[in-house]
């Protein structure tokens, strides 16, 4: 919404600065988003006569003209064809800056000096479209003034950003109420005559309402003998002042009294109205309409039409017909004022993406019983600028009389819920001068009963007139306090203490926290076992229509992202949600992924550096959280076969790990091996117990001993692992893999496993003969059963 | 004898001042004062001596014994001294080198401003709430007095999930779902993910997070809201900022309250961070509307309550000064390194 200043001005009596008087809409609750400083724009204008034109010696169609400013003349050269002696015009002289920003400069135009710029009304951001020629005054002009107070364009334009309860405020009059209630004013009516005359409107037009739940009032009122044709300035200045385009006098009228009073008006070619009757009705199912901006609409039931006895003529309060519109050919008018149903207005300009000025106002409720007037006084405006006759009388379908709504209001609660102390007196006069009617109680603390007015559809109950108490008397004088509570533990949410603990592993380990949109395309998922993705139904595009059930893909876009930039290290990761399926299901995943890891030291870890970072990473959460990891072989086609596994965590599979599979990691670009890890936390979260397992510290030394085993290559060093652990007795404390050898000293199909075995027996010292034994029956069941040799 | 004695105590000292290293004066121990040392073989030809003579000779012996070993280990002394200030000096680095890198991973600023506020809220005895991303109706419209049709709708354009769901355009839905289960008091925060058709630029997005807080006992009063909001826009923001309460509009709260917080940049004054307002909008919030309070089974009479909710990635942007909102999706790592 749009709000002029020196329009305001009619209304109400201010003599404020524009910045105080956004300063107060805003602290009422209608915000102003900013102010658009119209004086300054068109500062720079005057006012000219042509006192002479001259042919241009050396152009065929310009002209120089002198321009008079009173005191001075100036030499224009100029190019429009209308231009004539006596004319009152807009000049820019040089030097200045015309409304839309372009800079005027004095020019040398072959050979002739132009000292400025004699201005059409595009140029002067009054119409869209290019004028035919420079903008002609009224006589009254007076050469040598400035421009901007003869149009009325010494203006501020408010632009306010209205929540949707503000209905009652998408309007002048609106506006003015409630600074008029702040600043203690009376409001200057615009003055409507004639209002209760009767006549023959009713011989003229018959109106039937088959819908009145849709439509609880409609009124016709009859214009004769109009003449279409542009309006005056002041009315179009008005209207592009409010951001609204001018068409003709008549369509302006209705829209003038829509900004004016909040009444949302139709005007109709009332000789294209079959049998003069106007029938409110349904739509037929598949009935056409062709609607003003040229659009043939199929219309549904529900869709409420505003007919003749033949065909629909409009869409009720959303957008008129084109067969009945108004047009330069218009001679009598029919002026519909009417109240349609705020959400059968707002499923119809849904539906058709035909949201109008007027579909906003009857969405947000109109002031019902303000139709009449607002119709009398377009009806009147129409009179005196269109010349036409306004037809005595109305034809006023209002079945249903709206009752006053009455809401009981109890000062004392007003205090407890806003924490003021607010007397009866105060509260009564703050409602009053909105406009509510108070009735007090007889008794002392007794509850007021408050008539709402007919325009406030947003008051309903006794909340909403705290809210009315609230703001008038002014958000900033309530005092700001804390609480007396009992006092209680704020508790965290399931798990997330465990989710803190993973993610500080994930940042020791190196990698760096990311947000990847939970929304992807269908062709993203990377594990095929999934179920299908649950899909959004009205997608900003393909690209995100789909709820991820993994993180890893858009893991993965953010990896390729920095890949592009040139980084050949990352590790990133995300702890978030995922989306199982259908329904709502969710639960907490991490991912992580690392291209191009730094590894130094034994031999697999040089190998697959990527794959045994991560790795790492899960046996650190698993130690840390309590939890047994395990890995199993997997056939995931995403994952580099030979370089893959499933999670099992407390014997439950939780995941996956693995290289991406060299196809995709082509497909993506990436400069090197990637990498990647995604867990489901939900077991973690149930299983995980953050309490270290403290065991004492030993009082007997330890005893090491390093063994090499010889032993084929399809011997895994795991399944060796499990057999030395087996069989090394009860105070085997620590075995550590320190070292594969392959190459010269043992056989091609071979390899050496250095393991060190670290002894301890908590009660006393172990003696070497019981070592030894230890070790001569590791090395007898890896032989056995491994065919495991000693290197020597 | 003594002659002798003398003669060799003179050798030793003159020896022992000149000695240059430890090794050297280790030679000169065993030179006079070793098994077959100087001083020693003197000891031991005692035997030879009259025995009249042997104490007087003996006791000299022993003095310049004495004198030798106490002049060996003051040179000692000495020489070790010397010996430890040049190791020192040869150790001595250039602290102009850079120290040791630590590759550690860093934390999103989603996530700091997340942390900042939960750990604030738990402070002030808040608990932390969760709820889905997938949503009914009911939850994230209808029980926040939305009802169909309500052009408040268009405030939040909402995706649909297939099954007749969507995806919570606010995170408000969790305050209903804690109110269902829980009776007052009540004290609670949430903050997630929330979705609404926006095309993604730099400042929207169509996903984005929000903290969403509750709080419904005997006696809230708007006075409360006030307060608790200043103290936590003053812990994020620092204390010295002022803050603003105007009127608002949320269809499940009743007074509504927007609130502005002055903008740290430019301290008031209007910059481009603050549009030339000097006040940054940050936090919805009002009185909960008693309809709600009754829609999910609580006595509005009996109870009342404040809720507000604020815009998770506009904070970050505020505080970090992040130009960009799509920063805070790219995970680019010249972005996240400086975290």
């Amino acid at each position: 919404m749009r709000v002029s200043y020196n329009w305001l001005k009619e209304y109400i009596d201010l003599d404020l600065s524009p910045e105080e008087v956004a300063e107060k809409l805003t602290t009422l609750g209608l915000e102003v988003d900013y102010i658009e400083d119209w004086k300054k724009k068109y500062k720079d204008l005057l006012i000219g006569q042509i006192q002479e034109i001259k042919k241009h010696p050396r152009a065929d169609n310009l002209t120089l003209v002198n321009v008079g400013l009173g005191r001075k003349d100036l030499q224009v050269v100029c190019g429009a064809a209308n231009v004539q002696k006596g004319q009152k015009v807009v000049l820019a002289p040089a030097g200045t800056t015309l409304p839309g920003g372009q800079e005027v400069k004095k020019a040398e135009i072959r050979g002739e000096i132009s000292q400025g710029m004699i201005c059409s009304a595009d140029e002067l951001n009054l119409q869209e479209e290019q004028a035919e020629g420079v903008l002609v005054l009224d006589k009254d002009a007076v050469p040598g003034e400035k421009f901007a107070p003869y149009f009325n364009l010494d203006d501020h334009i408010f632009v306010l950003d209205l929540t949707p309860n503000y209905g009652y405020a998408l309007n002048l009059l609106g506006v003015a109420r409630e600074l008029a209630a702040v600043f203690e004013q009376e409001i200057n009516y615009p003055p409507i005559t004639g209002e209760q005359e009767s006549g023959r409107a009713e011989d003229l037009i018959s109106v039937e309402v088959e819908e009145l739940e849709s439509c609880s009032r409609y009124t016709a009122r009859i214009v004769e003998g109009v003449k279409v044709e542009e309006s005056p300035w002041w009315l179009k200045v008005r209207l592009l002042a409010a951001g609204l385009r001018p068409v003709n006098n008549i369509a302006d009228i209705t829209n003038y009294v829509m900004l004016e009073m909040g009444q949302p008006l139709h005007a109709f070619d009332y000789d294209c109205i079959k049998d003069k009757k106007i029938i409110v009705r349904n739509a037929k199912e598949g009935e056409k309409l062709l609607t003003l901006d040229g659009r043939e609409r199929e219309l549904k039931e529900h869709n409420l039409v505003i007919a003749d006895t033949e065909k629909p003529l409009a869409l009720g309060g959303v957008m008129g017909g084109l067969e009945s519109e108004v047009t330069l050919k218009t001679y009598n008018i029919l002026l519909e004022a009417a109240c349609f149903n705020p959400a059968s207005i707002r499923k119809t300009a849904k539906e058709f993406l035909l949201h109008s000025p007027s579909s906003h106002r009857f969405e947000r409720g109109i002031d019902i019983e303000n139709i009449t007037r607002a119709s009398r006084r377009a009806a009147q405006l129409m009179g005196e600028i269109a010349g036409g006759e306004v037809i005595g009388g109305i034809v006023d379908i209002y079945p249903q009389l709206k009752e006053p709504l009455l809401i009981k209001v109890r000062p004392q609660r007003i205090n407890e819920v806003l924490g003021t102390d607010i007397s009866r007196m105060e509260i009564k006069s703050i409602l009053e001068k909105l406009h509510f009617k108070v009735k007090d109680s007889r008794r002392k603390e007794g509850a007021f009963r408050v008539q709402v007015p007919s325009f406030r559809n947003d008051v309903k109950i006794e909340a909403d007139l705290i809210e009315e108490v609230a703001r008038v008397f002014g958000y900033e004088e309530i005092p700001a306090t804390l609480p007396r509570v009992d006092m209680e533990l704020g508790q965290k949410k399931p798990g997330q203490d465990i989710e803190e603990k993973i993610r500080n592993v994930m940042h020791l380990a190196g990698y760096h926290q990311t947000f990847n949109m939970p929304l992807i395309s269908p062709g993203e998922n990377l594990q095929q076992n999934c179920s299908t993705p649950l899909k959004i139904t009205n997608p900003l595009s393909s690209d995100n229509s789909f709820l991820r059930q993994e993180i890893l893909p858009g893991l993965l876009r953010s990896l390729a992202f920095n890949a592009r930039r040139q980084e050949r290290e990352a590790a990133l990761y995300e702890v978030g949600d995922v989306f199982p399926g259908r329904g709502i299901n969710q639960k907490s995943a991490l991912a992580a992924v690392v291209m191009g890891a730094v590894s130094d030291g034994v031999p697999w870890l040089v190998e697959a550096p990527e794959f045994f970072d991560l790795k790492g990473i899960l046996e650190i959460i698993t130690d840390e959280l309590g939890l047994e990891l395990s890995l199993n072989n997997s056939s995931h086609e995403f994952l580099h076969p030979g370089r893959q596994a499933e999670v099992v965590i407390n014997g439950e599979k939780v995941g996956c790990i693995g290289e991406l599979h060299p196809r995709l990691e082509e497909k993506f670009r990436f400069p090197s091996r990637v990498g990647v890890l995604e867990i489901d936390l939900m077991p973690l979260f149930r299983e995980a117990s953050l309490a270290p397992n403290y065991r004492g510290v030993p009082r007997y030394p330890a005893i090491s001993r390093d063994i090499a085993l010889i032993v084929k290559e399809e011997v895994s060093a795991g399944g060796v692992f499990t057999l030395i652990e087996e069989n090394g007795g009860p105070f085997l404390e620590d075995l550590i893999l320190f070292d594969i050898y392959r190459g010269k000293q043992i056989p091609g199909d071979c390899k050496s496993l250095a393991f060190r075995l670290v002894f301890r027996n908590p009660e006393r010292t172990l003696t070497d003969k019981e070592i030894e034994d230890i070790m001569d029956q590791i090395i007898t069941r890896t032989g056995e059963e491994l065919e495991a040799e000693i290197r020597q | 004898m003594e002659r002798k004695l003398e003669a060799l105590q003179e050798e030793a000292l003159e020896k022992i001042a000149s000695a240059r290293d430890l090794a050297e004066l280790e030679q000169l121990q065993v030179e006079f004062l070793g098994k077959n040392g100087k001083v020693t073989g003197v000891l031991r030809g005692m035997g030879r001596l009259d025995p009249e003579e042997r104490p007087k000779v003996g006791k000299k012996a022993n003095q310049v014994k004495e004198i030798i070993e106490k002049e060996l280990e003051a040179r000692l002394q000495i020489l070790k001294a010397d010996q430890e200030k040049q190791r020192l000096q040869e150790e001595a680095i250039d602290i102009t080198l850079p120290g040791k890198p630590l590759q550690g991973g860093r934390i999103h600023p989603m996530q700091l401003i997340i942390e900042q506020l939960e750990d604030m809220f738990l402070r002030m005895g808040f608990s932390i709430e969760e709820g889905p991303d997938v949503e009914t109706d009911y939850y994230n419209f209808e029980a926040l007095n939305i009802p169909e049709n309500h052009p408040a709708r268009d405030m939040q354009d909402t995706f649909y999930v297939e099954g007749g769901l969507l995806l919570r355009t606010h995170t408000s839905p969790v305050q209903v779902r804690t109110m269902e289960k829980q009776t007052p008091p009540i004290r609670m925060i949430t903050s997630g993910k929330c979705y609404r058709v926006d095309e993604l630029d730099a400042t929207h997005s169509p996903v984005f997070h929000q903290l969403e807080g509750l709080v419904i006992d005997r006696g809230i009063t708007f006075s409360h809201l006030k307060g608790v909001l200043i103290a936590v826009t003053r812990e994020i923001f620092g204390a010295g900022r002022e803050v603003r309460f105007r009127p608002s509009y949320f269809p499940f709260t009743e007074p509504s309250a927007e609130v502005d917080v002055s903008c740290f940049k430019c301290q008031g004054q209007g910059c481009s961070l603050c549009s030339r307002t000097g006040w940054l909008e940050i936090l919805g919030a009002g009185m909960v509307n008693p309809r709600v309070l009754e829609m999910s089974g609580i006595d509005a009479e009996r109870f009342t309550g404040f809720a507000f909710g604020m815009g998770l990635d506009r904070m970050a942007m505020y505080k970090y000064e992040i130009e960009d909102i799509r920063h805070l999706w790219d995970n680019d790592l010249r972005f996240l390194k400086q975290f």
